[in-house]
């Protein structure tokens, strides 16, 4: 492309020299910047600034969702600052979708100045990808391991069966959470609905670990002893979910607009993700 | 008596020209000098925290492909090689050849099944790959501040300034090298 444009503009020059016309050499210099920025701006290819909360630009999300997203996205703003970036893209080819993450959030400043709060959800179509990355202010938050395992078990377990929006209302949902818990807020919506972990596999030590209490106590026979533990390891248990009991669900409706552009937030790469 | 004002008056004002002049460009060798300071201390941040999964990662793989010795002494050597190094240059170098020495641990990794679908694993590698591109990040911001300081270096009378904020020589790029800065592929 911008050989084609070099191949352009030494033709111009050449022909401008030969008939002393300078307005056409200004003309083909002028044609020739245009043409070298859309042929940089066409392999850059990050859209310029967002749509938004959801800047759905491969088109998966229902409407529903997207409404529904919105509403969460904008209430966590209210109450607390920080900014989701809900993004899908048919591919980010030919770089990395970690690269061309922490580009798209450098370029659009998600999250507030100095606070760096903010999150961006990617998701590519093509290169079957997601990947969320976490401003500098919530990598507390949200552990890179936690990031990878919203999109492994919260996420991709849709995208396999091909229900995109879906998965990405689920993982949306579930970085609110996390960061409304940061945060001590409540997002609540318009229904009220507890969210469970979907996909939430027992370890060994956690099936083994009750029996063998269970024996314990038996076999010490110190009742009280025994309700003690028993107690405080199902008020554990209770609390068991990272993201579990933030209280978000209930779908879209009654959302008003809201979003006033992104805050200068930076990132330093953290985040997780992967394919399907 | 006229004269002499004069002359000291323009005496003066050429004084304080040069010192605001000097105070200028020596204050600006100064910042940027301290910004690639503060970039670099990012990227060995993320160097160190790279660093500190490898016991971890490294007992993790032992449990499962233990006659692996090579790797593992290879990625031990320069985790301890990295405490030596107290030079920029030789951070960087050491840098480049743990990226390479972890993505041939992982390659290795990959032939072993029950370690792949193995949680703390799993975990690790989200971790280290979280860290890789932290490292990519900063190390970006890090080689945009050497540039800065390297352009005003090579600007007239900028060498003269750099060297009155005491830095002689160009702050060094941190190149990553082929391959090193690909984590592979995440496949489950």
């Amino acid at each position: 492309m911008i050989k084609n444009c070099v191949k352009y503009f030494k033709l111009m020059v050449r022909r401008a020299s030969l008939g002393r016309y300078w307005n056409i050499a200004l003309v083909s210099f002028l044609l020739f910047s245009i043409c070298v920025s859309a042929a940089l701006a066409k392999e850059v290819n990050i859209p310029s600034r967002g749509q938004g909360y959801v800047s759905d630009f491969a088109g998966l999300l229902e409407p529903s969702d997207k409404t529904a997203i919105i509403k969460f996205a904008s209430e966590l703003e209210k109450k607390t600052t920080s900014q989701i970036a809900v993004v899908t893209i048919q591919t980010t080819q030919p770089e990395t979708i970690q690269g061309f993450s922490v580009r798209l959030f450098d370029q659009w400043k998600i999250g507030q100045i100095g606070k760096d709060n903010g999150v961006l959800i990617l998701v590519s179509l093509n290169d079957r990808k997601a990947w969320i990355t976490t401003g500098y202010g919530l990598e507390g938050a949200i552990p890179d391991v936690i990031a990878y395992k919203v999109v492994q078990e919260r996420m991709i377990p849709y995208f396999k069966n091909g229900q995109y929006s879906q998965g990405i209302r689920e993982g949306a949902v579930a970085i609110i959470s996390l960061v409304a818990k940061e945060y001590d807020v409540e997002i609540t919506g318009q229904e009220e609905q507890v969210y469970q972990m979907v996909h939430r596999k027992k370890g060994l030590l956690e099936i083994i670990f009750p029996i063998l209490l269970l024996i314990f106590i038996i076999s010490s026979r110190s009742g009280l002893l025994g309700y003690f533990l028993v107690g405080s390891m199902i008020g554990g248990r209770r609390r068991g979910g990272y993201w579990h009991g933030a209280g978000i669900g209930g779908s879209g409706g009654g959302f008003s607009g809201g979003f006033g552009g992104f805050g200068g937030g930076m990132t330093g790469g953290g985040g997780g993700g992967g394919g399907w | 008596m006229k004269k002499i004002w004069i002359v000291l008056g323009v005496i003066l004002v050429v004084v304080i020209m040069a010192f605001s002049w000097y105070k200028g460009g020596y204050n600006q060798a100064i910042a940027k000098d301290e910004a690639v300071k503060s970039a670099w201390a990012q990227v060995d941040n993320q160097l160190q925290r790279r660093n500190d999964l490898i016991p971890n990662l490294i007992s993790t793989v032992k449990g499962f492909a233990a006659h692996e010795k090579e790797i593992f002494t290879e990625v031990t050597r320069l985790r301890s090689q990295w405490g030596k190094s107290a030079s920029i240059g030789s951070k960087i170098e050491n840098a480049n050849a743990m990226g390479g020495a972890l993505s041939r641990l992982l390659l290795v990794a990959e032939n072993y099944p029950q370690l792949k679908s193995n949680e703390n694993f799993l975990s690790l590698q989200a971790q280290l790959e979280g860290t890789e591109n932290r490292i990519a990040v900063e190390r970006m911001r890090y080689n945009l501040t050497v540039k800065d300081f390297n352009r005003f270096q090579r600007l007239f009378f900028g060498r003269f300034f750099a060297a009155q904020a005491g830095v002689t020589e160009p702050a060094a790029y941190f190149e990553a090298v082929e391959g090193a800065s690909k984590v592979p592929e995440v496949k489950f």
